[in-house]
């Protein structure tokens, strides 16, 4: 048998996490040995994102509406909306999908995103004939546009020519908006499966789909301008994005599963599994958001349970230089901190916690920690520097020091090229010593804000990188 | 290495993440057995692009950087999967790098085979469209299925074995034939 005939069987069984010890260590053997095995296993799995993919989409368009198979909810279950009982499951196919929430809160605005058609009933309230084939049609015909798949109470859309009821399998021409009364309730379906629901005093639209930015995407947006919505996005197709905006705030979805809050001043986004893209519209602030985190507009980001913290890291001396430091030795990852996390392994005499790098996808093999902060930590000045401690496994090569320059926009640099491994080390650096990254031409301005400091080094796989006792120190 | 920088390449680098997306998540599926899992990584590497973050990338090697990415995360995950499903060693996953490395090269004789593909799956018998949904939709395992349909698993595989491989011919008579009138 050819190797390559060999690897496609053994990919049978692998892709299904099937493939016994011993046929997975065959498999590496024939891969190494034989490029036509290695493209043989790139065939294979074309061919298995291709049938995902198109089957998938094959299968949405020919399944009834009403047939969506009722399951029980998995967490995170959304807030339902009062008074109107119902329970949102996700569809057969769908469930196995990992979730990620975001949850918005304030003022009673609330957007819930879900992967896959994940808004479905029970089994006890199957969706009427009528009303069933009133859908299809509507789903069907309308293409582009959105359909009311139920309400309940006071629904209307308002247009230029004024306001009207809508009743349920209507279909909403994009650009609509559709206000909800009081006691009123509506859920809607987009055509790619997409369901949203509003609650009370909701005021909602839908965007035609863009036509292809500069970028390329294709970008749809909602917009809720007052009120609470969930809903469950189905995967995108590629080069399109949906995207949810308030007059606050902006959230980019690819197709997953996050719920979104909003009120008049602010908006605030909790991560509870899975990555989206968040934008603070007041200030421009883009941030990509993971499980376990918060941003809110007009604040800073910070990780769960730590948004409530008002202990900053900063102070000022008598002298009236301003100080930001960090000891770690309340065993808490500070609110700013986005990457690495508090250990007590490398505790000494002197201190029981330290901070230890973790692995940043953008950051090749090297580990890093550190963090952003949406506030000036220090300013710069002649005497500004930064100092910490560092113990730095043997497969470690360098440190790099990276702080983020504010007014420009840029990170600075320090590289420290012969780090002492595998004990503890002090270090202190000018600030003026550090080199703009992007702009070389750029160097610091006196009074210009530092809001981030980064330290990267050690290796993936290899030894730990630990850090205590950071410090940043300038201006007021 | 740049954290929180300014976005100055989100755009270039979006374009590119459209033309490699297809090929990524083949690559991502290669790595991680489950197909939710492998979405929600392409999603994170999507997400990550789109924020603009990291170094700029050279056009050229925006796959291999991509498929980097998408490594490190797998890696990142490792840990929380390692509960539900086996995962590949480092070995095989260089091995992996390795062979979509290669297909770079031969990023438009993919694409041809791919869209040969997508018309050769029309003309699949309806149960084997049944067998392929609910192996690649449904995510049944091939046991799953056998035991739905009362054969063995061991013939489930075969049978998926050969429609890739009917599959395949198709693809090749189908570039045979387009490349003859060419």
């Amino acid at each position: 048998m050819k190797a390559e005939d060999r690897v496609r069987e053994l990919l049978v069984l692998q892709e299904e996490g099937a493939l016994p010890p011993l046929e997975a260590t065959e498999l590496e053997d024939l891969l190494a040995g034989d490029p036509a095995a290695a493209r043989a296993l790139v065939e294979h799995y074309i061919l298995t994102a291709e049938f995902e993919t198109e089957l998938a989409a094959a299968q949405d368009n020919r399944v009834p509406l009403a047939s969506i198979s009722p399951i029980r909810p998995s967490v995170p279950r959304p807030v339902e909306a009062p008074g109107h009982g119902r329970e949102y499951v996700k569809s057969g196919r769908r469930r196995q999908a990992a979730f990620a929430a975001v949850l918005l809160a304030a003022a009673g605005v609330l957007v819930f995103v879900g992967k896959g058609g994940g808004l479905s009933r029970r089994s006890s309230e199957v969706v009427s004939g009528a009303s069933l084939r009133t859908a299809q049609q509507g789903k069907a015909a309308l293409a582009g546009s959105v359909m009311l798949r139920e309400r309940r109470g006071d629904v209307q859309i308002v247009t230029p020519m004024g306001r009207r009821p809508v009743e349920v399998g209507a279909a909403l021409a994009a650009g609509v908006v559709l206000d909800v009364g009081g006691d009123g309730f509506a859920l809607l379906e987009l055509e790619d499966g997409t369901r949203v629901s509003l609650d009370p005093l909701s005021v909602f639209s839908l965007a035609t789909p863009s036509v292809p930015s500069a970028d390329g995407l294709t970008r749809r947006t909602a917009r809720l301008d007052r009120g609470r919505l969930q809903a469950s996005v189905s995967p995108q197709r590629p080069g399109h994005l949906l995207v949810f905006t308030t007059p606050q705030a902006r959230v980019t979805v690819l197709g997953t599963e996050l719920t979104v809050a909003i009120d008049d001043q602010r908006t605030r986004v909790s991560v509870l599994h899975g990555r989206v893209l968040f934008e603070d519209l007041n200030d421009g602030t883009t941030l990509t958001l993971g499980a376990g985190q918060d941003a809110q507009s007009g604040v800073p980001a910070t990780a769960r349970d730590a948004a409530s913290d008002s202990s900053g890291p900063g102070s000022r001396d008598a002298a009236g230089t301003a100080v930001s430091f960090w000891d770690f030795e309340d065993g808490v990852l500070p609110p700013d901190f986005n990457l690495g996390q508090i250990t007590s392994a490398a505790a000494r005499p002197g201190s029981r916690y330290a901070i230890i790098a973790t692995l940043y996808p953008l950051a090749g093999s090297a580990l890093v920690l550190g963090c952003q902060s949406s506030v000036v930590l220090v300013r710069y000045s002649e005497t500004a520097g930064v100092s910490f401690d560092y113990w730095l496994a043997r497969e470690g090569t360098f440190i790099v020091v990276q702080l983020r320059n504010r007014a420009q926009e840029q990170n600075y640099q320090f590289r420290i090229k012969d780090p002492d491994h595998e004990r503890w080390t002090h270090v202190e650096l000018r600030l003026s010593d550090f080199k703009a990254v992007a702009d070389r031409t750029k160097r610091w301005e006196p009074g210009e804000g530092i809001d981030g400091v980064h330290l990267v080094g050690g290796m993936v796989g290899g030894g730990p990188f630990y850090a205590d006792n950071l410090k940043l120190w300038g201006a007021q | 290495m740049q954290l929180n920088s300014p976005d100055r390449t989100v755009e270039p680098r979006s374009r590119m993440f459209i033309r490699h997306q297809r090929m990524l998540k083949s690559f991502i599926r290669s790595l991680v057995p489950h197909l939710n899992d492998a979405e929600d990584i392409l999603q994170e590497v999507g997400v990550l692009i789109l924020a603009g973050k990291g170094d700029e990338v050279d056009p050229g090697h925006f796959s291999a950087w991509a498929r980097g990415v998408a490594r490190n995360l797998v890696l990142h995950h490792r840990r929380a999967w390692r509960r539900k499903q086996a995962l590949p060693t480092t070995r095989y996953m260089d091995m992996v790098e390795a062979a979509f490395s290669q297909a770079d090269s031969e990023e438009e004789i993919w694409n041809e085979r791919r869209d040969a593909l997508a018309i050769c799956m029309e003309s699949i018998a309806v149960h084997e469209r049944d067998l392929l949904t609910k192996r690649y939709v449904g995510a049944l395992t091939s046991d799953a299925i056998a035991s739905e349909q009362g054969r063995s698993a061991v013939a489930v595989r075969v049978a998926l074995l050969r429609l890739r491989r009917s599959l395949l011919r198709c693809v090749e008579r189908r570039l045979t034939v387009v490349e003859g009138h060419s």
